[in-house]
């Protein structure tokens, strides 16, 4: 710092955005304390090796070896105080130049170099896998009867209905190329089911088909919810669902947020309105003033009288005030 | 109520009292849309996120817990914020003084003005370790009006005191810490610059 009066002024420093699954821990206690009951367990105890289905060919000893070196399982923050009363907390896998092999709920999962996978959820309610970047195949058992397993990687979410598949990210594209079995993938509200042999990809959101069809009867398993909350009535992904969807994104990933509330707010529901509010917001909060401007003045042109005009109007000025 | 603001404190008044009826989807709507405003006030009264979740979720226990109380008199954002800074109150008032280090976010390695944003940083550090010494009454009034640069009315309204109280309080805090800034250059220089913010 210098006497002198060119130099930069110190502005407030910036809010640090609490990481998503900390919101999400902190959402479920407090829900779970509504409810009457304890919050939910986290089961992080790896799954029971041997099965039949878990290990496919090009998936050698040698990773699992590799493995034993390359991977990192820590707590959210490293924090005992971000743990769950119960003492359980999500599992974030992050690989550095070698894959990851692990075990978690009823699946087994190789995380490839240079990739980031958060697993939660319980063998008895179900698991969710949340692909922070890079790649993760997964051998899952078939879910007839079994608790949900369901994989998302930014706006994509692959629900399992029991096979072996590959997700891979790449920024807020996601692609999935499966195996065995069968997958249904949910994207923009749509949803697809990718049989064994083919790809799917969000930058095409075509399914190249291969020559045969999935099975019927595996298509048929009812849809299964995140873990972590209660099954949604409408049985897909709602808007709501996208929209918290972008929120979990904005402390790990806030282009991707930024990605997600922008293609939500082509719509014109209540949530395109909040979610073209949190485009304005986001903006802001990341120092791109002029992008927050222009989010907030097509929010209030869009939605003059949306339950975040006043807000709206009120950022608009703090910021017009920032650029003076 | 300004006109204009009549629909929303209607539909506020609505979801609260779906949410305080049990109902789930209007719960999670509820914190959809308030989280960030709450974790906002906390975080600027806290200055860091290491107690945030405990004290996030007594305030949203709080929230639910009176949402049968609400009447639309404010804005729920308003509302809840007011919670918020009531329970970080009485967090810090009976929090015993600590010296923990916070984990500096690394700087965003793109951001042009790296170190702009360090300095920042070391400077807001500094700033909440001097208000750690100060009576919450105080550090709170500093917080909302000179570092999160909010309305005195709206500070006012959020600890329940007169504009005048809330004034006085700031005065009050910003003497205790330009004195405590004379053997540190960058807290003063600092708390010159938020001055000027304010202005």
């Amino acid at each position: 710092v210098t006497d002198d009066d060119d130099r930069e002024r110190l502005g407030p420093p910036p809010i640090d955005p609490l990481p998503d699954l900390a919101w999400a821990r902190v959402e479920r206690n407090v829900l779970a304390e509504l409810d009457g009951g304890q919050p939910t367990r986290v089961d992080t105890r790896p799954a029971p090796t041997g099965r039949r289905w878990v290990i496919s060919v090009g998936i050698g000893a040698a990773l699992g070896a590799a493995a034993a070196i390359a991977l990192l399982v820590i707590g959210i923050d490293g924090d005992d105080a971000a743990r769950d009363p119960n003492g359980a907390v999500p599992t974030r896998i992050a690989t550095g130049d070698a894959p990851s092999d692990v075990g978690f709920g009823d699946a087994h999962v190789v995380v490839a170099p240079g990739s980031a996978l958060v697993l939660s959820g319980t063998g008895d309610s179900g698991v969710l896998a949340i692909l922070d970047r890079g790649s993760a195949r997964f051998s899952v058992a078939p879910r007839r009867g079994r608790p949900p397993y369901v994989v998302q990687a930014g706006a994509v979410a692959v629900r399992v209905v029991g096979t072996e598949f590959t997700v891979t990210r790449d920024g807020d594209d996601a692609s999935v190329a499966v195996v065995h079995g069968s997958v249904e993938v949910v994207y923009r509200g749509k949803r697809e089911a990718v049989s064994a042999g083919s790809t799917w990809s969000s930058r095409t959101t075509i399914v190249a088909t291969p020559e045969h069809q999935p099975e019927p009867e595996m298509i048929e398993t009812p849809a299964p919810s995140r873990p972590t909350r209660p099954p949604s009535p409408a049985d897909s992904i709602t808007e709501q669902d996208r929209f918290e969807a972008a929120a979990r994104l904005e402390a790990s990933d806030p282009a991707a947020a930024l990605a997600g509330y922008r293609e939500l707010a082509r719509g014109r529901s209540a949530w395109a309105g909040n979610a073209l509010y949190a485009v304005g917001r986001l903006s802001h909060e990341r120092g791109d003033r002029a992008a927050a401007q222009r989010a907030l003045a097509e929010y209030l042109r869009r939605f003059p009288r949306g339950a975040n005009a006043a807000d709206a109007h009120t950022l608009l000025a703090r910021i017009e005030g920032e650029s003076r | 109520v300004k006109p204009a603001e009549a629909p929303r404190r209607q539909s506020d008044v609505e979801l609260a009292q779906r949410a305080a009826s049990g109902d789930r989807q209007a719960q999670r709507e509820l914190l959809a849309f308030q989280r960030g405003p709450i974790h906002r006030t906390l975080f600027r009264i806290l200055g860091s996120n290491r107690d945030m979740e405990d004290v996030l979720q007594d305030t949203l226990l709080e929230v639910f817990r009176s949402l049968d109380r609400f009447r639309g008199d404010s804005t729920l954002t308003r509302y809840c914020c007011t919670i918020a800074t009531r329970v970080a109150w009485a967090y810090l008032d009976r929090r015993r003084p600590t010296h923990a280090l916070d984990l500096v976010p690394e700087p965003i390695s793109d951001d042009p003005d790296v170190h702009q944003q360090a300095l920042s940083r070391e400077a807001a550090r500094r700033l909440y370790a001097a208000l750690d010494r100060l009576d919450p009454k105080l550090r709170i009034a500093f917080a909302l009006a000179v570092v999160d640069q909010r309305p005195l009315a709206e500070v006012a309204a959020l600890v329940d005191a007169s504009v005048v109280a809330v004034k006085t309080r700031v005065w009050r805090a910003r003497r205790e810490l330009t004195r405590r800034a004379k053997r540190d250059d960058l807290l003063a220089t600092y708390l010159v610059d938020l001055a000027e913010e304010v202005s």
